[in-house]
């Protein structure tokens, strides 16, 4: 299921132009063709003050690089921009470890980065998605042989959600640890499966990610993850905007400790 | 020679009837294979390695002609008692004169069982380094980067060393330096660290790091190994060289001359110093 959030009708010639946080793309319709263009900045103009900032009827500056184009055979006008989760897990590292005593289960929030997709006409494949905040690749895991590579991001650790503003480019968690060890559980990084969430727009305003459970369980070194079905937050309206690209079969999985907490 | 007549005696008794019966057995033989394969190898392809695939696909194939073949025999009037001992001194003979070939399959059998490469991966085997194109029974082909088409017999495989670089996902890049004695290191690790710190193609976390190897007569020898992805590796290599080598020489860090000596076999230096 597609479910469209910012859609724009151009005429033919017409270039909506998109700001992420290290590159402008320009998106031109000509006729039965679109075209993608990227221009990079200087990373000393690099900054999300701008970013998502969408601009219409602009013209198309010279010299700019081609990323690729999209060819139909048809005359689409329609260029729908979709956030979605990131294409590979999350990895936060806190600037201070967190230690969750044994037998507790707190809560907090996390604002995650989202990436964007380009949808030309009815498409439900999409054209082009990036992300709009540059983020570095890391690798997690026990060794350089068992882990994964992921993307690094920064985020505040919030006790309540309503401490953070929108961010367009971020959506919700709220992360649950649960310890049902007889030790504390000690966490300096956290890996979160970015693929198995799904992206709500609550209220029309701020994107939210389903809750998601973390457990140690007793005397083993696995965890169990459970997604929610819904998000955790009040709302008058929700709206889900993009499905998570992977399903897990059930909603709680387990995986060993060192996968998710290093 | 009367064993060869005892052989084909059968097929001057065989009639026109028999002679395309045993043909309809041979062309069903090839019609079934090929639905065999066809149809395993939607399920092969999806559950198994892509050399696995290829010997499965392989074997199947050779054992389905192989009783196709038997029942024509048959039909012509060969008894598969007399074909099977005809087999046995056959392979006795053919396994002595082809030691090298039993051998090789042999090792390609350990190597199966091994998994220490796949179709795909990027090797180096004696010398030779390349894509893997195809696990057989007897010999690996190699593509080299320049193109060249390279057949590694298996023993060879069992016998020496093969490094693979594709097993891992991830990679570390290495670059050795001679620096100036008055250089500080901890500065000049912190001004490489931020170089290439928006950089994508290098990992955050395992972190860059600067060794400090060796001091000497060219004076300090370091080694600056940051993480890539193992795709895209040698382009990673290439970007990493020219970000760093600018920024030290903005910088005012001195790279000594490389030392003009040879390697020796046992590690060892011969420097041109006394």
């Amino acid at each position: 299921m597609l479910y469209a959030n910012e859609t724009l009708q151009l005429e033919l010639g017409a270039t909506v132009a998109i700001e992420t946080q290290t590159d402008t793309l320009y998106v031109q319709r000509q006729s039965q063709q679109w075209r993608l263009y990227k221009q990079a900045r200087p990373h000393a103009q690099c900054n999300l003050d701008q970013a998502l900032v969408v601009s219409q009827r602009i013209p198309l500056p010279d010299n700019l690089e081609m990323v690729k184009s999209w060819m139909s055979g048809e005359q689409e006008s329609t260029l729908r921009i979709v956030p979605c989760m990131a294409d590979r897990n999350l990895v936060l590292n806190l600037d201070k470890p967190i230690v969750v005593p044994a037998g507790r289960r707190p809560k907090f929030y996390l604002a995650l980065p989202l990436m964007y997709q380009l949808y030309i006409g009815n498409s439900k494949q999409p054209f082009y998605e990036f992300l709009v905040e540059r983020l570095p690749f890391s690798w997690f895991g026990s060794n350089t042989r068992r882990g994964e590579l992921c993307y690094q991001f920064e985020a505040e650790v919030l006790q309540d959600y309503e401490q953070a503003a929108p961010i367009p480019h971020r959506a919700m968690l709220e992360l649950r640890l649960c310890n049902r060890d007889t030790d504390h559980l000690s966490i300096d990084k956290i890996n979160l499966p970015a693929q198995f969430l799904p992206v709500y727009k609550v209220d029309g305003s701020r994107y939210w990610t389903t809750a998601l459970t973390i457990t140690n369980e007793k005397l083993t070194d696995e965890l169990s993850l459970h997604y929610a079905k819904s998000v955790p937050c009040r709302y008058d309206s929700l709206q889900l905007v993009s499905e998570s690209r992977l399903r897990s079969e059930a909603r709680t999985i387990l995986r060993a400790l060192e996968a998710i907490i290093g | 020679m009367e064993l060869f007549q005892q052989i084909m005696q059968p097929l001057q008794g065989a009639d026109g009837g028999a002679w395309l019966r045993a043909l309809g057995y041979l062309v069903l033989g090839l019609v079934l294979r090929n639905i065999i394969v066809s149809g395993m190898r939607k399920y092969v392809d999806n559950h198994t390695s892509p050399h696995k695939a290829i010997l499965f696909r392989r074997a199947i194939s050779y054992l389905v002609l192989f009783v196709f073949v038997l029942i024509a025999l048959s039909e012509l009037g060969f008894h598969s008692g007399v074909l099977l001992a005809v087999a046995g001194v056959l392979s006795v003979a053919i396994g002595f004169a082809s030691q090298a070939s039993t051998s090789n399959f042999i090792s390609g059998l350990f190597l199966l069982g091994e998994k220490s490469f796949k179709v795909g991966d990027i090797v180096a085997v004696q010398g030779t380094r390349g894509e893997v194109i195809s696990i057989d029974w007897l010999a690996i082909k190699i593509r080299t980067f320049d193109n060249l088409y390279v057949r590694v017999p298996n023993d060879d495989l069992i016998k020496g060393h093969v490094t693979n670089f594709s097993k891992f996902s991830i990679r570390r890049l290495d670059v050795q330096m001679w620096l100036a004695l008055e250089t500080d290191c901890a500065a000049l690790e912190k001004l490489l660290n931020q170089t290439i710190v928006h950089e994508q193609a290098f990992l955050h976390q395992p972190a860059p790091e600067l060794f400090r190897l060796h001091v000497g007569v060219l004076g300090i020898q370091v080694q600056y190994s940051v993480w890539a992805q193992q795709e895209g590796f040698f382009t990673s290599r290439s970007k990493l060289i020219d970000l760093i080598v600018p920024a030290m020489q903005n910088a005012g860090v001195v790279i000594t001359q490389t030392p003009s000596v040879v390697q020796g076999q046992d590690n060892s230096f011969r420097m041109p110093y006394p």
